[in-house]
Parts: C-alpha cells; structure tokens; sequence
C-alpha cells in the first residue's frame, strides 16, 4: 500500500484529505508542520509528500529544501491555496503542483499520476 | 512656446515689467531735460528784457521822459539808430548795452515793441511781416497770463521761445516788450535724445529678451526632468525615484515633495498586494474545504454521520469566511468612513466589567482564572461603545487562545497623567521578541508563527485601527512562555 504524508498546517485539509485518499486506498500520514513531518519521513519510508507552503515557523519551501537533502528520493506534490505559477516561484523542482480549489478530482489524478512508476 | 504655458507667461511678464520700466525712466529722463532746457532759455530771455528794459528807462533818466525821448530810446536801444539832441550823454550807456547785447547775442533775437493800441511800434529788422502779426496776436493772449510760451513756424522752419513783458513809461501808458530767441540748438538735443532713446532702448530689450530666455529655460528645465521622471513611474516600476542634481531649493523641494508621494504610494500598493494576498489566501483556505468536502461526500453514498460531518464543517468554514468578510468592512469603515462613526462619553470601567464577564464565560471551559483591577470610580472616555467592546473582545478572545488551561487572565485599568491604561495580560505561551516590533507593523508577518502568541488573522489590526480613531496607543510587553500584556492606552474624556 502506497504511503502518502500530508503536511498542512490546516486541521480540516488534514482530515479531508486522509478521508479521500484512504477511500482511493492509500495509507494516510499526517502532520501539522514542518517539524512533525520531518519525524514522519525519518521514521517511514514514503511514496509521496503533499507539502502545503504557507505553514507557521517552517514553511513548505524550507521544508522541501530540507527534504532535498535528506529525502531527495520522496516525491513531493505541492498542495497551496496560492496559484500554481506562484507555488513553482517558491519551490521550483517539486514533481507537481495542486491548486487547493482546483478539487479532489485534479488531486486524486495528480497523485496517480506522480505514484504511477514508484 | 505655447501661450499657456509658464515659461510664457513668465517671459511676458518679465519682458512686460522691463519695457515698461524702461520706457517710463527713459521719459521721465527726456521731460526733465526738456523742462530744464526750456528753463534755461526762459531765463536768459527774462534777463535780457529785463536788461532792455532797464537800458530804454536809463536812457530816459538821462533824456527826460517826454514823449519824444521815449520813442528815441526805444527805438536806440532796440535797433541802435535815432536822433535826439543830448544822445551825447548816453554815450556810456549805449557802450554798455552794446557789450550787453554782444553778450547775450540780443542781435541774433526777435525784438518787438508793441504800443498800448496793440501796433508794433519797434521791431527788429530780423521779424518778417508774417512774424510780426503773429507777435502781435500772441502778445494779447498772454501778456497778462504766462509770460513765455513756445512758437512754431512752418515757413522757414522758425522754434522760437517769446517773451512778453509789460512796460510803462507813464503809469497809465502799457506798452509790451516781446523778446524770442530760436530754440533750435535745444529741439536738437531733444531730437538726439529721442532718437537715442528709440535705439537704446529695443537693444536693452533684445538683451532682456535672451537673459529671460535662457533664466526661464534654466528654470523650468528641472520640472521638465520630474514630468519626465514621472511619466516613467508605473505600477511596475513603483521604486524609480525622480533624481536631480543640481537644481535650486525650490525644485528640490518638488522632487522631494514628489518623491515622498511615491514613497507613501509604494507602501499602499505594497500594503493592498500584502491584503489582497492574505485576504485571497484566508478565504480560498475555507473555500477549498468547503469544495473538497462536498465532493468528498458526493463521490459515493456516505452513511448520516458523514454527512452531518460535512455539512457541519462546510457551516463552520462559512462561519469563517463570513467572519472575514466583516472583518474586513469594519477596517474599511474605520479607515474610509472614521468620521461616521458617532463617539460619546462613556465609562470605559462600566464596559470593561461587562468584558470581564463575558471573559469568565469564555475562559470558563478552558478552566482559565480571570482576575481584575478596576477602579471604583467611572472613568470616562470619548469613544464609540461598540468598537471598543470590540477592541477589548479581540484582546481577550487572544488571550484565552493562547493560555492553557488552568491559566489566568488579567484586565486592570488605571488613570495616570490624563488618560487611562488598561491592560489584558496572560500567562499564555507569550511573543517571540524579534516579533514584537513586527506585530504592528506589517499586515500579517508575525503571524505565521504558531508557537508565538499572535492574534490571528485581522484581529490586531481591528485593534489598532479602532485605537486610531480614538486617539489611543497600544504597546505590547512578552515573554516567552511566561505570558502576554497588551497595554490600550486612551485619552480621558
């Protein structure tokens, strides 16, 4: 089964986003910053990260800087309210990108897609 | 050079204000040089009748004063001829006058001598027929006013200046003694004068010209380089700055001027991007949820709960939004339209009691203690009720955020020097002190810092923006994990 971990600093985008993902099937981690996610992925071997970026005391940009040394392998899939050309200006080498309001649909399929070959 | 423009209107004027000036000197210049000329020659022509005078009346003293005498002398003393038969005792007298007359070039003047029946009776041999008609006319119209006055002839292009002076050898016999003298060598220092003035003065002018030219040009040439600059600055470009160098006070006052106004543009604008970007971020959040949800429970059949799980969640997450977006009018109304809002004097001690109470409510489930200083006595304020209710709400709803449970809250409130400090302190998880200074600065900076005890999202700016329509002052003092104290400060009623 697929592990996924959701950083984000929002309660409800947590259990929102378990609740689907655990119905596609995946094993859901969640944390609520930067910090907690960091215990997460040194403790568990994960298939994919969705980062939110605006976050208190460490944000997802800092975090994926972090990850790159220490996770480079782990997939990230940024998940922001802020628009997609905004989210490659603060993290610019993440596998994809998700616009929040864009829906559970265009997530599910970006996920798919990004655990497609790992 | 358009007509509108100042560089005209100052080239104008200046030319204007030269011309004038000049033309008004240059003829006040030439009056009074033609006024002292005429002068003169009015003198010398006084002192020649009067010496004539004199002569024919010495020349009767010695001759009698019969008619007949009379007639000699005049006739002797004006044209040198006659007989009488003691002439020889005037001998002195006419050897005198004669070196008078030489002196005065009385030869080269107009003499007539005019009897009481208004007929020359001596004339100089130099008065034409013609001259000595209009003598005869002049001396009626003036012998009695202005003694002098200006002749012009056409013919033979005569100026003379006449003299009339009465004469009487009996008391009842009024003779006029007329004596003109050609102005000529005077009309030409005028005429050079003239002529002098209408070249002096258009080169004077030309010059003028060229000098205002190039002041006004040097003048206006930095307020060409700040339209300039201007035109430049565009939202995109907020930073450029308008530079000059070298220009005068003025100026530099302007581009200063100017310069400060895009400064304080530049920090609107960047305070709207920082607004609309945290406002646009604070109301996707709840939107985002609300959408995920709701396809999250329409993606296949869910059982009650989850549905009341989401529907409860979409509610709140309106609530959230909805509580933006009032936020969001109240700091427009206290910023945009602060003068509506209608102040009164009210007992801030009464108000924070009420806040007190609803504080105990809050703080009732997160088992927090909360204590108070008020004084006895009102303390009165000038200030709106409701938007202080809300200043201190905000202040305390912060505070119980922060404090865990089996903390303590505190409001007080003293009078000192005029004005009242109130204050709510807690025993929460405190500021983090290189957030102090930002946490009234900027929109929402020191926010992201969830350990750090920051009213979220618009709260302290609702604080701050009631506090500036009162007049009032909030300072913050912190420790971290030791607590809070928000300290309003508000001027008495």
């Amino acid at each position: 089964m697929k592990k996924i971990l959701v950083i984000d600093d929002e309660e409800r985008i947590r259990t929102l986003y378990s609740k689907l993902l655990e119905g596609e099937g995946f094993k859901v981690l969640k944390a609520a910053n930067a910090y907690d996610g960091n215990e997460v992925l040194k403790r568990e071997r994960i298939d994919l990260v969705l980062l939110d970026i605006r976050m208190p005391e460490v944000d997802g940009g800092i975090m994926f800087e972090a990850m790159q040394l220490f996770h480079k392998e782990t997939k990230v899939l940024v998940t922001s309210v802020y628009s997609l050309s905004e989210q490659r200006q603060v993290i610019n080498t993440a596998f994809n990108y998700h616009d929040k309001a864009e829906g559970n649909e265009v997530l599910l399929t970006k996920i798919k897609e990004a655990l497609k070959d790992a | 050079m358009k007509v509108n423009s100042i560089r005209f209107k100052i080239f104008v004027i200046y030319i204007g204000i030269i011309s004038a000036c000049l033309i008004a000197y240059r003829s006040v210049v030439y009056i009074n040089l033609r006024h002292n000329l005429f002068k003169e020659v009015d003198a010398k022509l006084l002192i020649k009748a009067g010496q004539l005078s004199n002569t024919i009346k010495y020349y009767m003293n010695v001759l009698g004063d019969d008619e007949n005498s009379f007639n000699f002398s005049v006739r002797r003393a004006i044209l040198f001829e006659g007989e009488h038969r003691r002439q020889d005792q005037i001998k002195e007298l006419e050897f005198q006058w004669a070196i008078q007359v030489s002196k005065f070039e009385l030869d080269k003047d107009y003499i007539n001598f005019i009897n009481p029946q208004g007929q020359s009776f001596v004339a100089s041999d130099n008065l034409s027929a013609e001259l000595l008609n209009r003598f005869i006319t002049e001396s009626k119209a003036h012998v009695s006013k202005t003694p002098f006055e200006s002749l012009h002839f056409k013919e033979g292009n005569l100026n003379l200046r006449l003299i009339n002076i009465p004469f009487s050898y009996n008391s009842y016999q009024h003779y006029v003694l007329q004596i003109a003298t050609s102005v000529d060598p005077l009309i030409g220092i005028l005429r050079q004068q003239l002529v002098y003035n209408a070249i002096i003065i258009p080169i004077i002018i030309l010059i003028a010209l060229l000098g205002a030219w190039v002041i006004v040009k040097q003048i206006l040439t930095p307020v060409m380089e700040i339209a300039r600059a201007a035109k430049n600055i565009s939202l995109e470009n907020l930073g450029a700055r308008v530079k000059i160098g070298h220009a005068d006070e003025e100026m530099k006052y302007l581009a200063d001027a100017f310069n400060a106004m895009i400064e304080r543009l530049e920090e609107h604008f960047r305070y709207i991007t920082q607004f609309s970007a945290y406002v646009s971020h604070e109301l996707k959040t709840p939107l985002a949820i609300i959408k995920g949800e709701s396809e999250f429970a329409l993606r296949k059949e869910r059982e009650l709960n989850e549905y009341k799980r989401v529907i409860t969640v979409n509610l709140e997450e309106t609530e959230r939004m909805l509580q933006l977006v009032s936020d969001l009018l109240l700091l427009a109304k206290l910023d945009y339209k602060a003068e509506v809002i209608k102040f009164e004097k009210i007992d801030l001690i009464e108000l924070l009691n009420e806040i007190y109470e609803e504080t105990r409510l809050l703080a009732f489930s997160k088992d927090i203690q909360v204590d108070f200083i008020l004084p006895d006595q009102p303390v009165r304020v000038n200030g709106n009720k409701l938007h202080l209710r809300r200043l201190f709400l905000n202040l305390v709803d912060n505070a119980i955020k922060f404090t865990p449970p089996n903390g303590k809250i505190g409001i007080s409130a003293q009078v000192e020097y005029g004005q009242v400090i109130a204050a709510v302190s807690d025993t929460g998880v405190g500021i983090v002190e290189q957030d102090l200074p930002k946490l009234f600065k900027g929109f929402f900076t020191a926010e992201k810092e969830e350990q750090s005890e920051i009213m979220h999202g618009l709260g302290l700016k609702i604080v701050q923006h009631i506090l500036k329509i009162h007049h009032g002052n909030i300072t913050v003092k912190s420790e971290i994990n030791k607590g809070s104290s928000f300290i309003v400060t508000l001027p008495l009623a």
